[in-house]
């Protein structure tokens, strides 16, 4: 028996030789941001922005650091980028990935797929195109009081509440794989010494193809999805402008005949109240109801347009064909997207207009 | 050899419930979306529901079966075929309980190798896990229906982690119903079973049940549950998946957890897998105690002499399954053998059973 | 391995005693021995009266020779032992003339009366000195209200204090002496009607069988009879409040006092017993519910923060909320060594903090705690030796190890950390887990007097449940705990305690 015990103990002491690699949090470089660019050559740069401590434990400041290298897959990059580190890489906590426009309209299949795989890799990270270079946008500073990878996910997590749809890699690959969407992210760019986004980078399922400007972003999500804040700006009269606060939004899609003839009507509610309409008196039935009127001919029009100019580009980021399938037996993608673009599609928005402010 | 065990061994009936369903609750949630939808696209949890019914009435039957023999399925098959033919039979079901233990055991390691520790070594993570699982079955059946016990309890909760998914779901994915044809429906109906495989281990059990008569009910309430757990999770992730990341996301629950986010802690997949340990621990208890049990009742050897070799057998198991194709085969395998076992086997032994008793009842009388 | 050792050892203790040797002594032989120690008085007053007294000085109370024997004596000088009985004041005389007997009272403090030296006829008197000590405040198990009472040294006094609580004839008291040295007299106590009298017989079997030279503390005797003597876990409470002990007696347990230790024995226990301090009892049920929850809670965090600190920091950085991610990559940046390292340094440095203020008197071991506490943990951090989010773990788990009122149980959740250190340094959340099921395993597999440890939990009790993770208010514990299987289970009649009455009556 004491020799089984011995046993016992020898295994345990031999399986403490045997245990997985460590990845101790000190001794890793934790990549926050990766950005690419197209290079000549057919290569690809890829840019990391990646967080370093100076000072002891008790005074320690954190700022953020750059490496960038070039190569033909994105694996060789990072070998190429650990001969200058002093740590080696983890790709566990990027939470943001940067595409340059070039690159971006070339296709991202590679970089998507090998993302995809990577077990450490987290599905509420959020992909972006940029407008120039990443490596530049990277490795400038900027006065915000947060190093670079926190300001970059901390505005886009903000904005996405707000006015931006929200498009993170899960709903990336939700569209990329599946049949009937495409995806979208936004579009970001270097704007007096801040990073903004521009509004939001339209994708033919691995290509970037278009884009819609922030000011219209509002308008995209309504038609895609329900929510609870933004805010818009509409024209009032000539020279009058009014801001709609969004209360809240529902879109709903009634697609008809989605195999044979399709017909689709979209319908927006919004309820929302009007804080800025300079020198209209809200308080007046008619008024509202005026207003409510612009607004919601606005909307129309805007979207209409919108879709239109989504269906002539051959791209559908609000899944029409995703939400197609859902009404219709048996369906055939091939055909829809053939008469994808000259579907009519037909919105129809229905706003009511709460009072605003808290004096009279 | 004594067929009724001591009374003091024996668990009430209501752990039944825990025990149907942690035996049915395995890895196999943590990936069975994509392999259902492959045939019946996002229609497959509706195969889900089906299967689930055909598990139900499989549960009768067995213990129909085993209410009439009064014993263990080793009783039955000698009711049935006599000492010798009825031995082999019940070999075959061991060893068929010896390969289910070594598919959980694998798959885990497996998760374990994917997405935690790539670098592990495969033979030092299933050594130590494999003492756990002597551990618990060397304390007997009272201690590894505990675990089972246990197991539900902790595993359950992580069903509510499916709400982080919702706000990003879309319930028009599952439409329209019935979309697909009846082949395909049974194909995934089929794809199913390797997910409800467990419950057949009741046929060794049965006698450790105090008044097994009683636990029936509970048994198809655990039945039940099982359905409801995997037909929540299916629903949940066609919801949250599109048909075609369905196809190449293999292991669509821990992907969903990837997005579950608290105030102390991100990324739960590392907590949830960790977790899952105590799902998957009673699976393979439960499974290699009724290896033991069953060379106890066929050959008389006693369990603690058995258990070692099982255990050195399923290490030696877990080596020889390398890489990601042998652990489809295996698991392939294991689903084709159960799926014979359950929709083939117990109905037959159902009837010849039934046709055997009344035989000798007609001759008694 | 280990039941041939014992039974060498055994063999050897047999052989090496002649102390317990079965040869009877003679009178004078007894004598001549006792003689031999300096506090053995023996002596005829005069030859008037031809009694001769013998005792042990020092286990005497002079008093009573002085008041109540020897003026007796001298007056009925001329009375034969048996009617000399009779007149002394003082009950349970025995006459005897067996060696053994006399030795026994004589050690124990009696006085023997002879009516002639040299003849082993005599009479016993008792007349044992019992020095104790005051009853004071309980120490360990402290409660801002309720009784202030604590066991002492005495075990009439402790006995008297249950009995006090508990004025019923079924309020049973069964002694065995045990202790081939010390004659340590234990008693056992149950309430005849509730209790189960298996979970007595075993425990009346386990004491009989112990054997042991000296037995000084009841806790020799837990660790003694416990089911799995390899545990780390304490399988019976070890508690100082009579109170506590009348509240179990009366749910059906056995309690066992141990002469000259002032804590008691209960048994059979579960695992959320050594949680529940008595204190739960006299606060409003919603308050006790939740400091018990806290208590648990704590036991939870105790165990597993700095184990989850280490895993989390050796393995998964990806779990680290964004949030604190830079505060911990700042607090780690330049400390020399790795999370485990640290960890293990912190564990032991609190441990020291500690023993060090547990062995020294309280007042220098307050100040040792100050210092240990302020000096070492911000000199270690400002030297850039540990970081301080673990130096606010360890600290809080320690804290919370001192939250579990029986001392046993937290000394073992102290020490069950280290194990799941050690996984987590290897496995990292998924050894925590490994360990943890080895754990669950081992609480499963242990026993308390024969009946489960983890009780109510597993084997689930729904009925138990209602004084367990919570404390359900009194009239809803209507039932003694069935984990004792009581002869009689019911407290009260349940429908008279939750009748309700209408609006305006």
């Amino acid at each position: 028996m004491p020799k089984a015990k011995l046993m016992m103990a020898a295994i345990l002491l031999f399986l403490v030789g045997c245990t997985p690699q460590k990845q101790v949090l000190e001794d890793i470089q934790l990549v926050g941001v990766v950005g690419y660019d197209d290079a000549s050559g057919n290569k690809i740069q890829a840019t990391v922005s990646v967080p370093t401590t100076e000072g002891g434990s008790e005074q320690a400041v954190l700022s953020s650091t750059t490496y960038s290298a070039r190569s033909h897959t994105s694996r060789n990059i990072r070998q190429i980028l650990q001969a200058e580190t002093p740590k080696p890489f983890a790709s566990g906590r990027v939470s943001v990935i940067i595409f340059n426009e070039e690159l971006a309209s070339r296709g991202i299949t590679k970089i998507i797929d090998s993302l995809q795989r990577d077990p450490s890799v987290g599905r509420n990270i959020y992909l972006a195109v940029a407008k120039g270079s990443t490596k530049d946008m990277l490795s400038k500073e900027y006065p915000v009081g947060e190093i670079v990878p926190a300001y970059l996910k901390r505005m886009i997590e903000q904005n996405m509440e707000l006015t931006f749809p929200r498009a993170n890699f899960h709903h990336f690959n939700y569209s990329y794989y599946g049949k009937g969407s495409d995806p979208f992210m936004p579009l970001l760019e270097e704007k007096h010494g801040h990073i903004r986004i521009a509004g939001v980078a339209l994708f033919d399922h691995s290509k970037y193809v278009d884009h819609i400007s922030f000011e219209d972003s509002f308008i995209f999500k309504l038609l895609y999805q329900n929510f609870r804040q933004g805010s818009h700006e509409y024209k009032l009269g000539k020279e009058n402008y009014l801001t709609l606060e969004n209360l809240s939004s529902h879109v709903n899609y009634d697609i008809y005949n989605a195999n044979t003839n399709p017909k689709i009507n979209i319908t927006i509610r919004v309820t929302g109240k009007v804080n800025d309409a300079a020198g209209t008196p809200l308080y007046q039935e008619k008024k509202i109801k005026m207003i409510e009127k612009t607004i919601q001919k606005q909307t129309e029009q805007d979207a209409e347009k919108m879709v239109d100019r989504l269906q002539k580009k051959g791209i559908d980021p609000l899944g029409l064909g995703d939400r197609a399938r859902s009404r219709a037996r048996r369906f055939d993608f091939k055909e829809w997207n053939q008469k994808y673009p000259d579907i009519p599609v037909h919105v129809k928005a229905k706003i009511k207009v709460t009072q605003g402010g808290i004096v009279e | 050899m004594n067929l009724q065990p001591k009374e003091n061994k024996l668990v009430s009936p209501y752990f039944a419930f825990y025990l149907i369903n942690t035996m049915q609750v395995g890895v196999g949630v943590l990936g069975f979306q994509r392999y259902i939808a492959k045939s019946a696209g996002h229609d497959a949890w509706m195969a889900v529901i089906t299967g689930g019914i055909l598990i139900h009435l499989l549960v009768w039957m067995s213990y129909r079966m085993l209410k009439n023999s009064g014993g263990d399925l080793v009783a039955v098959h000698e009711d049935i075929a006599g000492k010798a033919i009825g031995g082999a039979l019940s070999t075959l079901f061991t060893v068929y309980s010896g390969f289910l233990a070594l598919t959980v055991l694998r798959t885990y390691i497996e998760v374990i190798q994917v997405w935690m520790f790539p670098h592990i070594n495969i033979w030092g993570i299933s050594l130590i896990l494999l003492g756990v699982v002597y551990y618990f079955v060397s304390g007997g059946f009272r201690i590894v229906t505990a675990l089972g016990f246990f197991s539900v309890i902790l595993g359950t909760p992580l069903i509510f982690l499916k709400y982080f998914a919702v706000k990003d779901s879309h319930i028009y994915n599952i439409l329209p119903l019935f979309d697909h044809s009846v082949t395909d429906f049974f194909v995934a109906t089929k794809t199913m079973t390797l997910n409800y495989l467990g419950f057949e281990m009741l046929l060794l059990y049965y006698p450790f049940i105090k008044h097994p008569e009683k636990s029936e009910k509970w048994s198809q309430w655990g039945v039940f549950f099982t359905i409801l757990v995997y037909t929540i999770t299916a629903v949940e992730s066609f919801a949250y998946y599109s048909q075609g990341q369905l196809k190449h996301t293999i292991w669509a629950t821990l992907t969903l957890w990837k997005i579950v986010e608290f105030p102390f802690v991100e990324r739960f997949e590392y907590i949830g897998i960790s977790m899952w340990l105590f799902v998957v621990l009673p699976n393979v208890c439960i499974a290699v105690w009724c290896v033991t049990r069953g060379f106890k009742r066929v050959y008389s050897i006693k369990q603690k002499h058995t258990l070692i070799p099982v255990l050195i057998l399923i290490f030696a198991g877990t080596l020889f399954f390398k890489d990601r194709q042998e652990i489809d085969l295996l698991n392939s395998l294991v689903s084709k053998a159960g799926y014979y076992i359950i929709y083939f086997y117990i109905p037959l032994l159902f009837v010849l059973h039934w046709l055997v008793l009344k035989v000798r009842r007609k001759k008694d009388a | 391995m280990f039941g041939k050792r014992r039974q060498k050892k055994q063999d050897r203790s047999q052989n090496q005693s002649p102390r317990q040797t079965k040869t009877r002594l003679t009178f004078e032989q007894l004598m001549e021995k006792c003689g031999a120690s300096k506090d053995f008085v023996s002596f005829t007053k005069s030859d008037k009266h031809p009694f001769t007294i013998s005792y042990y000085k020092s286990m005497v109370n002079p008093d009573l020779v002085h008041k109540d024997l020897i003026p007796y004596l001298t007056r009925y000088s001329s009375l034969s032992l048996k009617e000399l009985s009779r007149e002394i004041p003082v009950e349970n005389i025995e006459h005897t003339s067996d060696v053994q007997t006399i030795m026994d009272s004589l050690l124990t403090g009696s006085v023997i009366v002879q009516s002639r030296p040299g003849k082993s006829d005599c009479l016993l008197i008792p007349a044992a000195t019992t020095e104790k000590r005051q009853i004071s405040v309980p120490e360990t198990e402290f409660s801002v209200v309720g009784p202030k009472e604590a066991f002492t040294e005495t075990l009439e006094v402790n006995i008297n204090m249950v009995r006090k609580r508990l004025p019923i004839p079924e309020l049973h008291v069964k002694e065995v002496t045990v202790g081939k040295l010390s004659k340590t007299r234990v008693v056992i106590l149950y309430i005849d009607g509730i209790v189960n009298m298996e979970n007595v017989n075993t425990l009346k079997q386990r004491i009989s069988a112990i054997e042991y030279d000296h037995i000084l503390d009841s806790s020799y005797i837990l660790q003694m009879i416990s089911d799995n003597q390899y545990s780390p876990f304490p399988q019976l409470i070890n508690t100082e409040r009579p109170d506590r002990v009348a509240a179990v007696l009366s749910e059906g347990k056995v309690a066992v006092l141990v002469d000259g230790s002032p804590s008691a024995l209960t048994g059979p226990t579960t695992l959320v017993e050594f949680f529940s301090a008595f204190e739960d009892y006299f606060l409003s049920w919603h308050i006790a519910s939740v400091f018990r929850m806290i208590r648990l809670f704590s036991v939870l965090f105790s165990v597993l923060s700095t184990p989850l600190y280490v895993a989390v920091l050796t393995f998964h950085y990806e779990m680290i909320p964004t949030d604190l991610l830079g505060t911990l990559i700042a607090s780690r940046s330049g400390i020399p060594f790795p999370p485990i390292v640290e960890a293990i340094i912190l564990e032991l440095a609190i441990e020291l903090l500690r023993e060090a203020g547990a062995r020294l008197p309280s007042k220098v071991g307050q100040t040792i705690g100050i210092v240990g506490g302020i000096c070492i943990g911000t000199a270690a951090v400002q030297a850039g030796l540990t970081s301080n989010v673990l130096l606010i773990i360890v600290a809080l788990a320690a804290l919370a190890s001192f939250t579990t009122p029986v001392y046993q149980m937290s000394n073992t959740i102290r020490l069950i950390r280290f194990p799941f250190l050690i996984f987590a340094q290897f496995w990292g959340l998924l050894g925590v887990a490994i360990c943890s099921a080895f754990v669950l395993g081992h609480m499963l597999r242990l026993t308390s007097l024969g009946r489960p440890f983890l009780a109510p939990l597993f084997p689930l009790r729904m009925t138990d449940l209602k004084d367990a993770l919570f404390r359900l208010p009194f009239n809803r514990q209507s039932l003694r705990p069935l984990q004792m299987r009581p002869e009689d289970p019911v407290r009260f009649n349940s429908q008279r305690g939750l009748q309700k009455n209408d609006i305006e009556e």
